[in-house]
């Protein structure tokens, strides 16, 4: 019954709003009548009774909104009045709302797309089925946390767990296709049989790969890519029928995966050929001790856990070290959620740009709050007729609100298309800087985080202001006639300099430590010269491939003087282990005279360099101690080997190492050491000091084994220096080698600066973006302490007039005003020193050289901060310098 | 002006304020309201107790008459007998 009733009138509230109030102010009306009436008949005049009966009933207008608000509902009703009301004060005046809308345009807008990038990135899950449950796998083994596991005991893995549903493995690999049009390099992907059904990925054409298709012996198939299908087969539906000619082998194919599928991890490629591993000739894959660089995925069964399954591996890997003691002592099984292999290593930066972003969007509220502050000043009277009209400070205070809600949700709105554009524009700028960048775009998470942000900023800059003003007492505020007299919005204007400040200097320091990073990282020597180098492939032609290992040396050695006299070229050299930020091989060695150690992780390790004599010329890597390899240095000579100062400083301390001897595990044969050149970073230039493996070790390519050699031809990197322009240089190159072979292919060509620039490039994105949010802070943060410090000047006109008429000298004003600003900017700084003192601490991942508390950054910036605060103060300043009493004094 | 002339104008109330409490009151669905004519022939609306509107009423006129009697004999008590 009661609910009944109360429905019945929220009904009535909502839907017949006009009648209620109609009815309303009906009942009022026959209120006083009846009132009127009968004072009229106690003898009064119409006109006086009339009078007194509306005395008697009281604030007329009070009493009817209170019950509007009595009836209920009123909520809606009010609101879209508010709305109305607000929509029209905002368009009244233009010039403040486009400050406050773009201004916090900005901040939201800033917020929108880190978050985006975000979402993007590190929330959404990765576009396979069930990818909580896929992870990556790779042994790990005392130099290597994640290195590479063997195809032997792959299979014994995937034998042996209880934790998998499946298990499977990838090897990266360049085939030269032939017989299609022009020779070409296509990026291949061996893999093992399980490998696209455990990540849920159909072919969009014919089947994967079969058990069967895995074994030895299986005749050659291959998957190719929906790219290659368009490219050379012109989509043509009986594909699965024809043969693709690799290396100069026919594979029959038997699917086509589909161009929508993305594995972004360091130990994938999307390829354009996918074929089963044991199709890859190389001779070591059936090794179980070798590290050839496959790496593996692997699908958890149902509600197993990651530690569930790294303890079931620890018993898989214990018996097989207990089984192969010479190959597997001391070596586990990594396993990582694949989200984490792909994306871990951004979120700091991100986590970082997010807080910052958060901070501009903080000062863009408080500027807006204080612009806010400084008008309601003038809309005082306005709130004191409202007041005395009937309105309760609550109904002022929301109408308050809901105007700047209106201005955050038109500040949303732009800042979402600025947020769009600025992504984009920002993800084709440096590509290379984020993972999963392609899968970076709007989504209904998105949306609506830019909804609530708006909303909270909306109410978290109208809050104070709204309250503050809301407060003032009708009396006073209409006696002054709109004028003087606000100084109680002084305090909170002033804390909003000293808030603004402080949050500027956290982010100026934080970006200032950034630059410092990036700045102390290119100074890095990273022990060769990137500029003028151009690092490329060469595939020799299919015939070569099955060529004697003698044939192959001349053939190479025929290249590099071919390639050497091209136009633009001064040095070449071919490549066949680790290249420096590039790819990374090691070698097992031991010292001549000590024994052989039990197992491979008992012997030394140090990454090897295949170079050929003019590898030095090229990288202008220095020579140390006696000399780099020569011509004479060949299959027929004595095995020798140079090495770097971090390996002689290792193995030799304290000796001359040039005439030492070590044995290599791969041949069992003994090499001398004939010279010592620098330390090459390898690993990345912030990441090369604290490598495990950081020895170095050359050694010439024309005495590398036979069966070494004879894996050659179908793919070798060539380092080149060139002189003039890489363009010129590289053409040269090409046409070289298109008259040696048409069926030679020349690929993936890349200029070295580019490495060491790539190799930065999440760092640079960081930096970039923080500077930018930093630089816009400091902007909101200048023109904030302006505006106040020019508000309160406009305010104290007169009392600066009668000061000066009292005698104080310009130079006094100047002072007054100055100070009053520079003691709100110093108290902010000091504030945002603290602040940053603490949150820096928390980036501490992304720097490299420079200490999170970096006294001269601090310091610097801390400067630099009070200087802009007191420029900016310095044109009110004048202003009040310049005021006449005389004007000042007759305007009151 | 009848709550005024029953309490002998000890309480006194702006006629306007009353509307509210009204409204209040048939929202609550303790009072019902209806259009009619008055003795002289205006349009005048009643307000008239419901059911439940009569039980809380007695409910609050009983709690209001126990904390009236409870400080009239707080008032009336002689000093001895504290």
């Amino acid at each position: 019954m009661k609910l009944l009733a109360y429905l019945r009138s929220l009904a009535d509230a909502l839907f017949h709003r006009s009648r209620i109030q109609g009815e309303i102010e009906e009942e009022f009306r026959s209120h006083i009548q009846y009132r009127v009436d009968d004072l009229e008949q106690s003898g009064l005049t119409r006109a006086e009774a009339e009078r007194r009966a509306r005395i008697e009933f009281g604030g007329y207008q009070r009493s009817r909104e209170e019950c509007r608000e009595a009836m209920g509902g009123h909520l809606i009703e009010t609101v879209a009045q508010d709305v109305r009301i607000g929509v029209r004060m905002l368009r009244r005046s233009p010039g403040f709302t486009a400050v406050a809308v773009l201004t916090l345009a900005l901040g939201i807008g800033g917020n929108t797309a880190i978050f985006s990038i975000v979402n993007g990135v590190l929330l959404n899950p990765l576009p396979f089925p069930q990818p909580d449950r896929l992870v990556a796998l790779g042994e790990s083994k005392p130099h290597f946390e994640n290195g590479s596991i063997s195809y032997p005991n792959f299979l014994d893995w995937q034998r042996g767990n209880h934790a998998f549903s499946s298990m499977a493995v990838s090897r990266g690999y360049g085939f030269s296709l032939t017989g299609r049009g022009d020779a070409e390099q296509v990026n291949a992907e061996f893999v093992s049989a399980d490998f696209f059904p455990l990540l849920g990925v159909n072919p969009i054409l014919g089947r994967t790969f079969t058990s069967a298709e895995e074994q030895a012996g299986a005749g050659p198939v291959a998957m190719i890519s929906e790219g290659l299908w368009r490219r050379k087969f012109n989509t043509a539906p009986d594909v699965l029928s024809k043969n693709v000619t690799l290396d100069g082998r026919d594979f029959t194919i038997v699917g086509v995966v589909p161009a929508g599928f993305h594995l972004r991890v360091p130990s994938f490629r999307e390829s354009d050929v996918y074929a089963p591993v044991r199709q890859w000739s190389n001779p070591l894959l059936m090794n179980r001790g070798a590290g050839l660089g496959i790496h593996g995925v692997g699908r958890l069964k149902p509600g197993v856990t990651v530690e569930q399954a790294r303890a079931d591996m620890d018993v898989v890997t214990r018996n097989l070290a207990a089984t192969f003691p010479d190959t597997d002592r001391g070596i586990g099984a990594s396993i990582a959620p694949l989200k984490e292999q792909m994306v871990g290593y951004v979120r700091p930066f991100l986590f970082v740009l997010l807080a910052a972003v958060g901070f501009v969007l903080l000062i863009a509220c408080v500027n807006v709050a204080s612009l806010l502050l400084a008008r309601s000043a003038t809309r005082r009277r306005e709130f004191a007729v409202r007041t005395a009209l009937g309105a309760s400070r609550g109904r002022i205070v929301r109408q308050l609100l809901t105007e700047s809600v209106l201005l955050g949700m038109a500040a949303g709105g732009i800042g979402l298309l600025m947020a769009i554009w600025g992504t984009r524009a920002a993800l084709k700028f440096l590509p290379a800087a984020l993972p999963r960048a392609e899968e970076i775009g709007l989504d209904f998470r998105v949306l609506a985080f830019t909804t609530v942000i708006s909303l909270i900023v909306g109410v978290l800059f109208g809050l104070v202001p709204a309250l503050r003003s809301s407060q003032s007492d009708p009396h006073t505020a209409l006696k002054e006639g709109g004028r003087g007299a606000s100084g109680g919005h002084h305090g909170a204007l002033s804390t909003f300099v000293v808030a603004e400040m402080a949050v500027a200097l956290v982010l100026l320091i934080g970006a200032g430590l950034m630059v410092r990073s990036l700045t102390r990282l290119w100074r890095v020597d990273p022990g060769f010269n990137p500029q003028g180098v151009l690092t490329l492939n060469v595939s020799m032609p299919p015939s070569m491939m099955k060529a004697p290992p003698d044939r192959i040396r001349a053939a190479f050695r025929e290249l590099d003087e071919k390639l050497g006299s091209a136009t633009g070229v001064t040095a070449v050299s071919q490549t066949w282990g680790a290249f420096p930020m590039g790819s990374d091989d090691e070698q097992l060695f031991w010292l001549d005279g000590h024994p052989k150690p039990a197992n491979e992780n008992d012997m030394n390790w140090a990454v090897d360099y295949l170079v050929e004599p003019d590898y030095l010329k090229v990288m202008e890597t220095q020579l140390k101690r006696g000399r780099f390899f020569t011509a004479q240095d060949n299959a027929h000579s004595p095995l020798v080997a140079v090495v770097d100062e971090v390996f002689a400083r290792q193995y030799f301390p304290d000796q001359n190492v040039i005439g030492k001897r070590i044995v290599l595990n791969n041949s069992g044969k003994t090499l001398e050491i004939v010279g010592v050149v620098a330390h090459v970073k390898q690993w990345g230039l912030d990441l090369d000091d604290t490598n495990t493996v950081r020895a170095q070790l050359y050694l010439p390519c024309m005495q590398m084994p036979d069966d070494f050699v004879a894996m050659t031809p179908a793919g070798s990197g060539v380092v080149v220096r060139y002189e003039g322009s890489m363009a010129a240089a590289f053409d040269s190159i090409r046409r070289t080698s298109k008259q040696m072979s048409s069926e030679q292919v020349i690929f993936g060509d890349q200029a070295m600066g580019g490495v060491i620039s790539d190799s930065m490039a999440t760092r640079r994105f960081a930096m970039i973006l923080l500077g930018a949010f930093a630089a816009l802070a400091l902007g909101l943060a200048s023109v904030g302490i302006y505006g106040v410090i020019a508000y309160v000047v406009g305010q104290r006109t007169q009392e600066i007039g009668i000061r000066m008429a009292l005698g104080a000298q310009q130079k006094d004003v100047l002072g007054l005003v100055l100070w009053q600003g520079t003691r709100l900017a110093l108290l902010g700084v000091v504030i945002g020193l603290g602040v940053a003192m603490v949150l820096t601490r928390l980036m501490t991942q992304l720097l490299y050289g420079v200490s999170a508390t970096d006294p001269a950054t601090f310091v610097g910036l801390a400067l630099m901060l009070t200087a802009i605060a007191v420029a900016a103060c310095c044109i009110p300043a004048r202003r009040a310098m310049r005021v006449d009493p005389v004007v000042a004094l007759r305007h009151e | 002006m009848r709550i005024e002339q029953i309490s002998g104008r000890a309480l006194l109330i702006e006629q306007g304020a009353l509307y509210p409490a009204l409204f209040r009151l048939v929202r609550q669905g303790l009072l019902t309201a209806s259009w009619g004519t008055s003795q002289n022939n205006r349009r005048a609306k009643f307000y008239e107790l419901t059911s439940a509107g009569r039980k809380r009423l007695d409910e609050e006129a009983a709690g209001w008459n126990r904390l009236a009697a409870a400080v009239a004999s707080a008032l009336a008590a002689l000093p001895e007998e504290i």
